[in-house]
């Protein structure tokens, strides 16, 4: 029986494009389908790059490859510039907003033979949303199309969770990349701060946004990140858990923020599964998510506040309600809250280095709760910070999220692992090690 | 916070055209600034420097 190509794994499909068993453009043409497919249920995509996609691949059939991106689609979240595309953040503040070069990721990307079908959903500004009010429809989650898919990278998460396109980068300022991967039941990476190029990308907040993969497995999220960045980390993703050492993060879903039991649950299974097969799982505790929370809050508001100001005060009917309210805070913080912010930032970060002293990875929850209904905001909203991501955004350390089962109503449930400071290497070897037991990788909705 | 307080504040601000237009958002966004500076954790000791600290690029060590 042979196997549809949007089916296959960026590594699956790497490994036929090397040995000539699937051309790029066969594979492109099969991920183009399936967006034909299942984009009317899912408004994952702003605009569909059919042609340029496809005079690209077809090039690509045409050399040898060039690693393990050449030819692979990669969805691109509409923050973030493609040369001759328009990067319309998901807003009618910048509909004609056409961009003449690459973001660096983009071409780092390119120049390894990545082709760029399609510009993604987003939450308006990588902050508004869901928003029923904008010239582009929410997207919504693949396991069940009645509920949010998460955000801001919403269109990333439910693409690659559907089979559209194998990879899609995000953006993470509070944890936007992280967040659809966890509602979207795929792998999300939010790597080490200034480890990937923001020029070309449409900031939220300086000092909190990260540029990051979302795909199917662990090992597609290191290769992509090799692109990202011309370093290798796939070295250590075969080591297993042998020897490692894992702080599981109580507090924050325990006592922080009491998490649904069956994501708490879920957070048991995987620490005791871990300690099952060779790694050490002690408790360690960290600052309460709450002031981690109201730091990057701030921060988030003033620097957004300094990139919005104009809109705000010139055209402020042109954001969509939720994006107008998420923003304006940001324009009463003082100079002194975010001095004091940045103060504690130093505190909270030095708490997590010393986490580090002890323990070799966190383990820790990322949402709290499964996925809420898309139409229903006073839960959409109740819901939204209830997560572990931000924290991590503050101090600035990698972060993986990964599936870790399903609620009892179908929705994926999620955990995170979080390594020291440039070492993405250690994080993926403790994430495929989880990975590989779990039981769900590469587990797709049934739509 | 008064009405009035918060036109000020509003109008200091330069977002005249919100207050005008979307008055409930601008109140709103005064009081979730509010309520997230009481929850913020303030120091009183001079000696706790902020992250990022400032600093000028380091000379790259001589070979």
């Amino acid at each position: 029986m042979s196997t549809a190509p949007w089916t296959l794994t960026l590594a699956e499909a790497s490994a036929r494009i090397a040995d000539g068993a699937l051309k790029p453009s066969t594979l492109l043409r099969s991920c183009l389908e399936r967006v034909a497919e299942v984009e009317p249920r899912l408004n994952a995509c702003i605009r569909i790059l059919e042609q340029p996609a496809l005079a690209a691949a077809e090039a690509l059939d045409r050399e040898t490859p060039r690693g393990p991106l050449h030819g692979i689609p990669v969805g691109i979240k509409d923050i973030i510039d493609i040369a001759g595309e328009i990067t319309t953040c998901h807003s009618a503040q910048l509909l004609d907003n056409r961009k003449a070069e690459d973001a660096i990721v983009v071409a780092r990307l390119r120049a390894a033979g990545a082709v760029f079908p399609a510009k993604l959903s987003t939450h308006e500004f990588a902050i508004g949303g869901p928003a029923f009010d904008l010239p582009f429809p929410p997207a919504r989650n693949p396991w069940n199309t009645g509920h949010h898919p998460g955000g801001s990278s919403s269109g990333s998460g439910a693409s690659v969770a559907a089979g559209m396109f194998p990879a899609a980068l995000g953006t993470d300022t509070g944890g936007s990349v992280r967040h659809p991967a966890s509602h979207c039941g795929i792998v999300g990476l939010k790597p080490t701060y200034d480890l990937v190029p923001r020029a070309g990308v449409f900031p939220l907040a300086f000092t909190l946004d990260h540029v990051g993969p979302l795909t199917r497995t662990v090992e597609d999220s290191a290769i992509m990140l090799e692109a990202m960045t011309g370093n290798a980390y796939r070295g250590e993703i075969a080591g297993g858990l042998s020897g490692l050492r894992i702080g599981y993060v109580r507090n924050f879903h325990e006592k922080d923020q009491p998490a649904h039991p069956e994501m708490a649950a879920s957070l048991d299974a995987a620490a005791a599964l871990l300690a099952a097969h060779g790694a050490t799982v002690r408790d360690i505790a960290l600052p309460s998510l709450n002031d981690f929370a109201v730091v990057n809050r701030t921060l988030l508001g003033a620097e957004s506040a300094s990139i919005h100001e104009f809109w705000l005060r010139e055209a402020p009917e042109k954001y969509a309600g939720v994006t107008r309210r998420r923003l304006l805070p940001g324009m009463f913080v003082t100079g002194a809250d975010v001095v004091q912010a940045q103060r504690h930032r130093a505190k909270l970060l030095a708490a997590v280095q010393a986490a580090f002293e002890e323990v070799d990875i966190l383990l820790c929850a990322s949402s709290m709760d499964p996925a809420a209904r898309i139409d229903d905001v006073p839960e959409v909203e109740r819901t939204y910070p209830r997560q572990a991501r931000t924290a991590f955004n503050v101090t600035g350390h990698p972060a993986i999220t990964l599936m870790s089962g399903l609620s009892s109503g179908g929705l994926p449930l999620s955990v995170q692992f979080v390594a020291p400071a440039w070492r993405e290497a250690l994080l993926f070897r403790a994430a495929a090690g989880y990975e590989a037991l779990a039981g769900f990788k590469g587990m797709r909705p049934p739509l | 916070m008064d009405e009035n307080t918060a036109e000020t504040l509003a109008l200091a601000a330069g977002l005249h055209k919100a207050w005008a237009n979307h008055r409930d958002d601008v109140l709103a966004a005064l009081a979730t600034q509010q309520a997230q500076r009481g929850r913020l954790p303030r120091t009183r000791n001079p000696a706790d420097e902020p992250a990022p600290a400032w600093s000028l690029p380091k000379p790259e060590p001589k070979a």
